[in-house]
């Protein structure tokens, strides 16, 4: 397998997921893997680059969110044309249901991608905006740890907030 | 036994506190002075930091702050909430509300370059009483504050300046019951209270404050014992947590106006004659110069400065600028929208701040004008209403054909301005 890849024009590298799925990106993409950056550096990427911490169905995102921007980015079109390519891609691509965007944003964070790292932590925060307490606990599924009386004292604090 | 308490202490040895343990150690009576009491482990274990949590399991044990993310990770997603919505984040549970009450919390936003500048306005009512509001101006909204303490609740001529980018200081003035005032508070906008600063060093009002490199400096005003003016000077150091002097000022002064540019502090006002003084302040050489020209002259409106350029309002109504020019040493420049909005008490501009590199004007009615003086060329071209911005309208508090209905029927307006700021978080 690998000395067949390394025939070929456009170098290729195999991603295995948590769950034994194995996938093949060109090196374009997988540079943006900042870790997997330093392991074709150091030479160690062969057979196949073992990702323990990423389920399949995570690492199929990143690598659709990676090979996008590795698209535009070297495609030529003018810096505006592509950021704003980007940004609508950006914004579709993070579209999706607050436990996978908890995944992609640890996946972003192992993986090392800056890029989606700071995407998804964006948008995670913009989903607390516009909701209501009560609403910001039940979609993280955080658990209201305030007795009555420790509730009231924190609302009292902000009384004069809350006139 | 009281007797032979204080030679206990090792001091060189030991930063607990081991006289007030002693009272409640039985077997304390045994010790003889010299010995290090403090590292005897029956005594006091408590005070010992590496026994202070014996059940640490709980930390770990404890529920994440956003299940399914590492909490470094939860914390990086959080820090990016828009300020207006902290407070909610606070009452989500109670490791959310330390998180948020810490000093942490903000300083990462800080590194990260995404903390929000909000305008603080404070103003008197007809009765004399002081208020504050926020004004997110991103989101565009008034936001409540915990009321002003107690002592400021009524003064007159005190100061106000922010140190730290997100410390707001209230300092001196005159309470109408105790008379002048030494007193200090802060109100941090990380965790939204008030707290108390070392006093300064004289009981002052009406006086010039400024900050220059994060140090508070305070000059001349007024003391009621005798209605003489002030020519000492001092300085705060929120490092040092420290008032001293500075030298004092050539005359004594009430002043009226002031302004900090090129890392000196212009200051002009009354002396105890009632004549029109300036003098400059320069903080390296700790000296203080009188000057009759240049940037003084025809000087007396509130001015800031922006990107390094000095700006002052040149029209009641904030409708028209003036701008320094370094190279004649006057006001020679101007920045005008030929909007003029009128000449009432409401509609007066009282402030002057930079804000996020533009210009922003406030004026008696809580309405706010941002003017983007970067995209000035200074008063060749014949028109720079481009420039202005309304931020906020009149709507929140009362309408301007209210105010002018008002004004018009000799009412006196509602409320005044007394002092605005821009703070960080």
């Amino acid at each position: 397998m690998s000395s067949s890849t390394e025939l070929t024009e456009k170098k290729v590298f195999l991603l295995k997921s948590l769950d034994g799925v194995i996938f093949e990106v060109e090196e374009s993409v997988a540079v943006q893997l900042e870790v997997i950056r330093e392991l074709i550096e150091g030479d160690c990427a062969r057979p196949f680059i073992s990702l323990y911490n990423v389920t399949s169905e995570i690492l199929a995102l990143v690598i659709e969110y990676c090979k996008h921007h590795a698209e535009t980015c070297s495609g030529g079109t003018s810096a505006t044309i592509a950021d704003e390519d980007l940004k609508t891609f950006d914004n579709e691509f993070m579209n999706v249901d607050e436990n996978i965007l908890l995944e992609l944003c640890s996946a972003a964070d192992y993986l090392d991608i800056k890029s989606l790292f700071e995407l998804t932590c964006r948008t995670l925060a913009s989903l607390i905006k516009d909701r209501t307490i009560i609403e910001v606990r039940k979609m993280f599924n955080v658990e209201n740890d305030f007795s009555v009386v420790e509730e009231k004292a924190v609302r009292k604090e902000f009384a004069w907030a809350f006139k | 036994m009281d007797r032979i308490q204080p030679p206990l202490v090792d001091t060189t040895a030991c930063l607990c506190r081991v006289d007030a343990g002693l009272k409640t150690v039985a077997g304390a009576k045994k010790y003889v002075p010299g010995t290090k009491l403090c590292l005897q482990p029956d005594i006091k274990p408590s005070i010992h930091p590496t026994r202070q949590k014996p059940p640490r399991d709980r930390n770990t044990s404890q529920s994440p702050l956003l299940p399914g993310l590492p909490d470094d990770l939860a914390i990086a997603c959080l820090i990016r909430v828009p300020r207006n919505e902290h407070r909610k984040l606070r009452l989500v549970c109670k490791r959310w509300g330390r998180l948020l009450a810490g000093n942490y919390f903000y300083s990462l936003r800080r590194n990260l370059g995404i903390t929000e500048e909000w305008i603080y306005v404070m103003k008197k009512d007809r009765d004399g009483k002081i208020s504050w509001h926020a004004f997110d101006p991103i989101y565009q909204v008034w936001q409540p504050l915990p009321p002003v303490p107690k002592e400021y609740s009524e003064a007159h001529g005190f100061g106000c300046a922010v140190l730290s980018g997100c410390h707001l200081y209230l300092f001196g003035g005159r309470d109408p019951e105790k008379g002048s005032m030494r007193r200090v508070v802060f109100y941090s906008a990380r965790t939204n209270k008030w707290h108390r600063a070392p006093d300064m060093l004289r009981r002052r009002q009406s006086f010039g404050c400024c900050v220059i490199n994060n140090c508070l400096y305070v000059a001349g005003g007024e003391n009621e014992r005798g209605h003489r003016s002030l020519r000492s000077a001092e300085v705060y150091d929120p490092n040092k947590n420290r008032w001293s002097f500075i030298s004092d000022m050539s005359t004594a002064m009430v002043p009226f106006v002031g302004v900090v540019y090129e890392g000196k502090w212009f200051l002009k006002g009354r002396g105890s004659h009632r004549q029109v003084l300036s003098e400059v302040y320069q903080p390296e050489t700790d000296s203080w110069c009188t000057i009759y020209d240049g940037l003084v002259a025809g000087w007396r409106s509130p001015s800031t400065t922006v990107n390094g350029h000095l700006y002052a309002l040149d029209c009641k109504d904030g409708c028209r600028l003036r701008v320094y020019d370094e190279s004649t040493g006057s006001w020679s420049k101007q920045i005008d929208s030929k909007m003029h909005l009128g000449n009432s008490k409401a509609l007066e501009a009282v402030a002057l701040l930079p804000l996020n590199g533009k210009l922003c004007i406030i004026r008696n009615n809580m309405s706010i004008s941002l003017v983007d003086v970067s995209k000035s060329d200074h008063g060749s071209s014949s028109t720079d209403e481009h420039l202005w911005e309304t931020i906020a309208g009149k709507g929140h508090f009362k309408t301007l054909v209210t105010n002018f209905l008002s004004n018009l029927a000799g009412t006196r307006f509602k409320s005044l301005i007394v002092h605005s700021q821009v703070l960080n978080a």
